[in-house]
């Protein structure tokens, strides 16, 4: 059931229309997101407002549209960052062994042992809000589950006698890392990168629900959750809306990583040694 | 007197599970399933012993689990009837069932250590079956159990009893394993290859444990195997099987002194490698690689260890088949990653005296080049063939990509291949097919020593025969200087000129080929040699056969 | 496995430094003249002139090299003095212990009930693999990874304080304060739980020991009790562990949004006042105690693994 490639249709889909309608949010938005209406304050979703509207009478689907950009670009910078950091540092540590391997392995319990949010909150402390302290709050600690996925594929690729022979051969570093290593990481790091998209998406909403993300005038799904809160009892859609688009993406993007990491590690365990030698004639 | 195991008829079939189950009562093969096995008869009369031999993948052990019942799912029973000594085991409900398996049947496998529950003690699977089959609890199936792993051989049972798993070795667990099968006092023991995976010592005295129960408590045995060598001086009689059919059975010297199947002649044709060739080695031949006093040693988790190399001194002559003889662990395959560079030495040197690119650390260097064990582990699984032949090549810059794939084309051809092959993936060829590959790759780096490690382990006995008479032929054509490295005497025997004869880490022996195999100096070359199980040919006139049981069946 | 505690051991003390020395460095990186805010810490007047600021530097030491300061710092902190709060003008060590207690209670009570829930869960999926029992299980806890706290947070309130008045919207007084807190932090423990205890039990069930368990004559039942189930639950004990790490310094937005007054609030509250001896307060104790439960989640799988242990014999 979870397989079934609708579910990967629809998902993509969800996905897809997300995306395009965030980049397009100028164009599309039906109204200026900064635009006050105090006069249509908290307004039930209608036929003007197809969200209704929040404390300043600023219209929801157009904050939401606005919002997202914010979200969504701090969230791919951030896993593009740590993805391609950690698997460098994975495919090193595990290509390189000895002391550096072992430098590199205990910097990453290290981080690894540090609560996410209390680093975010403290270079927050540090730098004061804003864009750069929330992508460097995410990079810091966030690159460590990359490089220890990629450096545990990278030993055990490198141990496969393909590689050996390669060695043996003569081939060039490059040609093993780029054609033999990375392709048979590819995989489960990219099902691994769309997990921890869907995390940083909502780790860059709280930071922002806390306060502590992006500044006013500017807003994402995490702040508009934080405004409208004081007025959820008379206006549910406040909170309602920007949560569940966060859910959503993040959903769809975890089940697309995970079906991609299961992919990809049932091609690995298939190995065709297992499907019987035949003896040739 | 009960009359042992009879099997009449027996089908069994893999349906997918899309096929709809409950409609399992239907003839042969079922509908819409794959048969796995087709009306198979066996019989196993107490005191017997009974070899069912056949290939891979012939149905021998889905014989042993429908006796006991179980069947993976998907695979069904379709028909047939399984008694032991008067129940009838098709029909039998699980609890009947549950006093069978391992009271009344005894259960061995090739893997000993897989089958112990890694976070449990040996002890503790012990209490199992002396709790369930013997009613035993506590101190009494404390001292029960020291007493079967005594019985086994353990000379400190106390030990073993609170080991874990994966500290015995392979031969101690398949000892432990034979411990558990007999805490039941089973009537029948069914052996699913238990010595396949032990060297020839060890695979000696398993099976002597086992015989021993049967002259002792006349326990039957029905013994699975794909090797007949190695029950040949043990079985009563022979059933040779095949996709799931018995294609020949008889006494073991009826079948082996006279095949008659095409099957079991393939089988009897991989046991016999005679040795084809007296070559002596050339004395005079110059040294290609020389080993001067090398060690190595690999960490061990804080342990002192002995290294897996100790202090070898060797050289290869030019044109010269070397046998490197070893039981698992006694440092085969390091040797052969230190002389291709892949691990550097701790001390001593190794050159190469051809290469000009040969320094202190290792002979690596085009010239040297290595053939692995798993050939489909030796091709990335997702590049394709051509690619992967050719990525050696690149670094020489001087050809062009038609003088490459001229080459290539060349050199598959060679190892009796069609090049064809070339654009497809690893998964689509046989063993023997990508082992022919590595080959053909390593040799268009035009080397002048192959080294193979266990190369023709993974093999099937009658593509192992091929794949030897290769690289048999391209030492003759090519004055390819070759070293062997396997721990199976008749391979050793069949390809080489000289032997070393590596044990704990230390060249023990080095000697031309016949004067090891007819008079070995070292302790462990003796018992090496003479745990070799005799050829088949050699035991035919000596072996017993014990008619009268055999008649004995009603 | 003397080498492997020795390395942990190593690696613990390090990282403790390494996060201490960090914090230390707070006055000193955030805008301001670190003196006067390192004396404010130290002194509980207000106004403080420039007569009485040399005094007080010399006194305090401040002019010392960065070295020499820390270690004092880090004397005082192993003795408890952890300086004043600005905002309450109080010692800060008065401030974190209760907060602590309050949230490890948080914590203890979220885990137990997350692996509580997972260990059936998960159970139940392998046994039922395939079948609708498992997809349903899979799917709902998978989808409990993509569930944001601070969505679902105030929306349990909305439903269950504020239109159905069942439960307290805030606080942390009884058990009923309890209940939606530890609901909204539980889930995404729960998604990983019960994923790990399923595949662990996939894992156990699957291994070929359990059919030799089952040619020994053992009942499904006794097989699965005896051999799968302990197997199968393992990875979840260093699991538990690694998350009570994560949940120390995780539980900031549950504690916002239900105002629980522990060590998530308390670090929240530092850094939106700028109360630099709280934040660093807190910021010590929770990545010591991270620190030191994550060498406790490796010590644990040491522990119960055979394989390791024999080691050290």
């Amino acid at each position: 059931m979870r397989d079934r490639p609708v579910f990967v249709r629809a998902a993509t889909g969800i996905l897809v229309l997300v995306v395009v309608a965030v980049a397009a949010s100028p164009w599309i938005a039906p109204s200026s997101p900064a635009e006050q209406d105090l006069a249509a304050r908290l307004l039930p979703p209608g036929s003007a407002h197809w969200l209704g509207t929040d404390h300043l009478g600023r219209d929801t689907l157009s904050r939401l549209l606005d919002g997202g950009r914010f979200s969504l670009v701090i969230a791919s910078l951030a896993t593009l960052l740590t993805g391609v950091i950690g698997t460098g540092i994975g495919v090193l540590s595990a290509r390189r062994r000895g002391w550096l391997d072992e430098v590199l392995t205990r910097t990453n319990d290290v981080l690894l042992a540090l609560p996410e949010m209390v680093v975010a909150l403290f270079l927050v402390a540090v730098l004061g809000p804003g864009f750069l302290s929330l992508v460097l709050a995410l990079t810091v600690t966030g690159w460590t589950p990359f490089a220890r996925l990629a450096r545990a594929l990278a030993y055990d690729v490198s141990a496969r006698g393909f590689v050996e022979s390669a060695r043996v051969l003569g081939c060039s570093t490059t040609f093993i890392v780029f054609r033999h290593i990375l392709p048979h990481l590819a995989g489960p790091l990219l099902g691994q990168a769309a997990l921890r998209f869907g995390q940083f998406l909502i780790t860059v909403g709280a930071l922002s629900y806390l306060g502590l993300g992006v500044q006013p005038p500017q807003s994402d799904w995490g702040s508009m959750l934080a405004a409208a809160q004081p007025y959820a009892a008379r206006a549910p859609v406040g909170i309602l809306a920007p949560g569940l688009v966060v859910f959503t993406v993040a959903l769809c993007v975890t089940f697309l990583g995970q079906r991609l990491a299961r992919m990809s590690s049932t091609r690995m365990v298939l190995n065709p040694a297992s499907s019987g030698a035949v003896a040739d004639a | 007197m009960p009359e042992g195991l009879v099997v009449e008829h027996l089908h069994v079939s893999h349906r997918a599970p899309e096929a709809a189950p409950g409609s399992g009562t239907g003839s042969a093969g079922g509908r819409g399933g794959h048969p796995i096995l087709s009306g198979v008869d066996l019989a196993v009369a107490p005191g017997e012993f009974v070899a069912l031999v056949g290939a891979s993948g012939s149905g021998k052990t889905m014989t042993a689990m429908s006796v006991l019942g179980l069947l993976p799912p998907q695979v069904h029973l379709d028909g047939g009837t399984i008694r032991l000594g008067g129940t009838d085991l098709a029909r039998a409900r699980e609890t009947e069932l549950n006093r069978v398996r391992g009271g009344r049947i005894g259960m061995l496998y090739q893997q000993p250590k897989r089958m112990f529950n890694p976070r449990r003690t040996v002890g503790s699977h012990l209490r199992e079956p002396l709790k369930l089959h013997g009613g035993l609890r506590g101190a009494r199936a404390g001292a029960r159990a020291l007493e079967l792993l005594a019985e086994v051989g353990f000379e400190d049972p106390r030990w073993c009893a609170r080991a874990h798993p994966h500290q015995l070795s392979g031969g101690m667990a398949q000892r432990a394993m034979v411990a558990l099968a007999l805490a039941g006092r089973p009537e029948l023991l069914l052996a699913d290859e238990p010595t396949s995976a032990l060297d020839t010592v060890l695979e000696r005295q398993i099976l002597e444990l086992i015989d021993r129960e049967r002259r002792d408590r006349g326990v039957g045995i029905l013994y699975i195997t794909h090797n007949l060598a190695t029950v040949s001086a043990y079985a009563d009689r022979v059933m040779v099987m095949d996709t799931g059919h018995i294609v020949e059975s008889g006494p073991a010297g009826a079948v082996l002194n006279a095949p008659q199947s095409a099957c079991t002649k393939a089988l009897l044709d991989a046991a016999a490698l005679n040795p084809a060739r007296t070559a002596p080695s050339a004395t005079e031949a110059r040294p290609v690689v020389v080993l001067d006093s090398i060690t190595k040693r690999f960490p061990s988790n804080g342990r002192e260890a002995r290294p897996a190399v100790d202090q070898v001194s060797l050289d290869l002559r030019e044109g010269e088949i070397l046998g490197v003889l070893g039981q698992s662990g006694s440092g085969k395959s390091t040797l052969a990653r230190l002389i291709v560079g892949l691990e550097t030495p701790d001390s001593g040197r190794i050159t190469g005296t051809l290469g000009a690119d040969a320094d202190g650390t290792g002979a690596a260097g085009s010239h040297v080049q290595l053939v692995f064990q798993d050939p489909h582990d030796s091709f990335d699984p997702r590049m394709r063939l051509r690619t992967s032949l050719e990525a050696p090549l690149l670094r020489r810059r001087d050809t062009t990509s038609e003088q490459r794939r001229m080459r290539i084309h060349e050199v598959v051809q060679e190892v009796g291949l069609d090049p064809g092959l070339l654009d497809g993936f690893p998964g689509q060829c046989s063993g023997g097919q990508l082992q022919r590959l590595t080959i053909a790759r390593a040799l268009l780096l035009e080397p002048t020593v192959l080294i193979c490690d266990e190369a023709t382990s993974a093999l099937d006995a009658v593509t192992q025969r091929t794949v030897l008479d290769l690289l048999l032929r391209l030492h003759r054509n090519r004055r390819l200087s070759l070293v062997m490295i396997s721990h199976d005497l008749s391979v050793i025997r069949y390809m080489s000129h000289r032997v070393a004869v590596l044990f704990q880490g230390r060249l023990v022996e080095l000697a031309e080929t016949e004067d090891l195999f007819t008079g070995p100096r070292h302790e462990h070359s003796k018992q090496l040699v003479a745990a070799a199980l005799p050829r088949v040919c050699a035991i035919l006139d000596a072996h017993r056969l014990p008619q009268e049981q055999v008649d004995a069946l009603p | 496995m003397m080498l492997f505690l020795a390395r942990r051991a190593a690696t613990l003390g390090v990282t403790v430094l390494l996060a201490s020395f960090l914090v230390f460095l707070i006055p000193y990186v955030t805008p301001g003249d670190p003196v006067r805010k390192i004396i404010r810490s130290r002194v509980a007047g207000e106004v403080i002139d420039d007569s009485v600021l040399q005094g007080l530097t010399a006194q305090l030491g401040l002019q010392d090299p960065l070295v020499v300061q820390y270690l004092r710092w880090l004397g005082r902190l192993a003795g408890g003095d952890m300086g004043l709060s600005y905002a309450s003008r109080t010692p800060v060590v008065e401030q974190v212990v209760p907060a602590l207690v309050v949230t490890l209670s948080l914590v203890v009570l979220t885990l137990g009930t997350a692996a509580a829930v997972s260990v059936v869960l998960g159970i139940v999926a392998a046994l039922q693999e395939g079948r609708p029992a498992d997809r349903v299980i899979t799917t709902v806890t998978q989808a409990f990874i993509a569930m944001p706290e601070y969505w679902l947070a105030p929306l349990l309130v909305l439903v269950f304080a504020l239109n159905l008045s069942l439960l307290p919207s805030a606080g942390w007084e009884g058990p009923a304060s309890a209940v939606l807190p530890v609901t909204v932090l539980a889930l995404r423990p729960i998604s990983y739980f019960t994923s790990a205890v399923r595949e662990g039990m996939l894992d156990a069930l699957g291994a070929e020991h359990v059919v030799a368990a089952r040619a020994r004559g053992l009942s499904h039942f006794h097989t699965v009790r005896k051999h799968v189930i302990p197997n199968g639950l393992l990875p979840l004990t260093t699991l538990v562990a690694v998350w009570f790490a994560g949940l120390l310094g995780g539980s900031v937005i549950v504690e916002v949004v239900f105002a629980i007054p522990g060590m998530g609030r308390l670090l929240y509250d530092a850094v939106l006042n700028s109360d630099i001896p709280l934040a660093q307060g807190g910021v010590v104790v929770v990545v010591g105690l991270a620190v030191v439960l994550t060498t406790a989640a490796d010590l644990i799988h040491g522990l119960l693994n055979p394989r390791i242990r024999g080691h050290h014999a």
